[in-house]
């Protein structure tokens, strides 16, 4: 995989973490962003979006239906390096969480910062959404009918 | 990490608050060209925090950037001309506003040009709209060098930029209006007075001097002195 290939799964990766984390969560991390200084490229604003998906999960695209979102973007000049721009992009009306997700997407690109944050923050919110992601599949999976006489439309 | 991510990084800051920003800007515009040949000062407040593209810093005032953050939006285009035409200025526009930038700029609705830069036969390719459809003719927004009205054209010009004298009368106008533009030549304003006759066909002019701005829409009668 090239570098930049790499290097856009991984903040693909980070920036999924950061949209999915929970406003409890991502909000005791938050003090960290207090020692630094961050630029407004687009200050929180809430719009809406159509979300697209393809039938059947493989097939032609639909208008699924519109969603609010709320973005912003920041820049952060580090104090050796060049500048990083960090996004925020989250479901719902949230100006102040999707803050705290595009300056740690900023910091999370300066490398002095990098592993700090991923063990700090990153690992912490991963964790605790796949927790929760597992706690409501269990919840879910004890209503679960199995029907035995028929067959499955699905080929699985 | 590598310069396809940092680009955005690049990107000038916009207006601190775009709302209110956005807002005074175009009333200054409409005041503009609802009364041509009045000159309007954009409000310094408004513009504050506005970082025009560092790559255009000389040869566009932050009128012209103010211009490009209020009137663009994802619905319409915008030309860049000569010197304009560079990445961090179709960056600057496209991340703030979602407008499209037009590969060739006389194909667009807005377009930017330094006075040295627009030349009379570009005047005649852009697009005046049709005689069904005028609203279509495109907006030329024009950096110049001087930009007075009478009352103020005190100081004598330094001959090294042509100044002229443009006496405008028609709507909007009570009497007359004169202004002194500093910049564009004879021959381009020759061209302008030529295409009167195509009425209601026409590019409309704005005009931007640092932070101040006039304009001339095609409905006004220009008279050199």
């Amino acid at each position: 995989m090239t570098d930049i290939a790499k290097v856009t799964l991984e903040r693909q990766r980070w920036l999924a973490v950061l949209a999915h984390a929970e406003r409890g969560a991502i909000e005791q991390h938050a003090a960290l962003l207090a020692e630094y200084s961050f630029e407004w490229l687009r200050a929180p604003e809430i719009g809406l979006t159509m979300v697209r998906a393809r039938i059947g999960g493989e097939g032609d695209r639909f208008n699924l239906g519109e969603a609010t979102v709320t973005r912003c973007a920041v820049r952060h000049q580090p104090a050796r390096g060049a500048a990083t721009a960090g996004i925020g992009y989250l479901l719902g009306r949230d100006p102040a969480r999707c803050a705290w997700v595009a300056r740690f997407d900023a910091l999370l690109q300066v490398a002095a910062l990098h592993e700090l944050l991923e063990r700090e923050v990153i690992e912490p919110l991963r964790a605790a959404t796949a927790r929760k992601r597992a706690q409501q599949r269990a919840h879910t999976a004890t209503s679960s009918v199995r029907f035995y006489a028929l067959q499955s439309e699905l080929a699985t | 990490m590598s310069a396809v991510l940092s680009s955005l990084a690049d990107v000038p800051a916009g207006f601190a608050s775009p709302a209110q920003a956005s807002q005074s800007v175009f009333r200054s515009v409409l005041d503009a060209v609802s009364r041509p040949g009045r000159v309007m000062q954009l409000d310094a407040q408004m513009l504050a925090g506005m970082v025009a593209p560092v790559a255009l810093q000389g040869r566009v005032g932050r009128a012209m950037a103010a211009l490009w953050l209020t009137l663009l939006d994802a619905e319409t285009t915008l030309g860049l001309g000569g010197a304009l035409a560079t990445p961090q200025a179709a960056a600057f526009c496209r991340f703030h506003t979602g407008v499209r930038v037009a590969a060739n700029p006389l194909d667009a609705a807005f377009v930017a040009w330094r006075h040295e830069e627009l030349m009379p036969s570009f005047w005649e390719q852009t697009n005046p709209g049709t005689d069904e459809q005028p609203q279509t003719g495109s907006t030329l927004m024009v950096e110049v060098a001087t930009l007075a009205t009478e009352r103020e054209a005190h100081a004598p010009s330094d001959g090294a930029v042509p100044t002229h004298a443009l006496r405008l009368r028609g709507p909007g106008i009570e009497h007359e209006h004169r202004l002194h533009i500093g910049g564009p030549t004879r021959a381009l304003w020759e061209r302008r007075i030529a295409q009167q006759r195509d009425l209601p066909c026409g590019l409309d002019l704005i005009l931007c001097c640092g932070e101040r701005i006039a304009a001339i829409p095609r409905s006004t009668r220009v008279v050199l002195d």
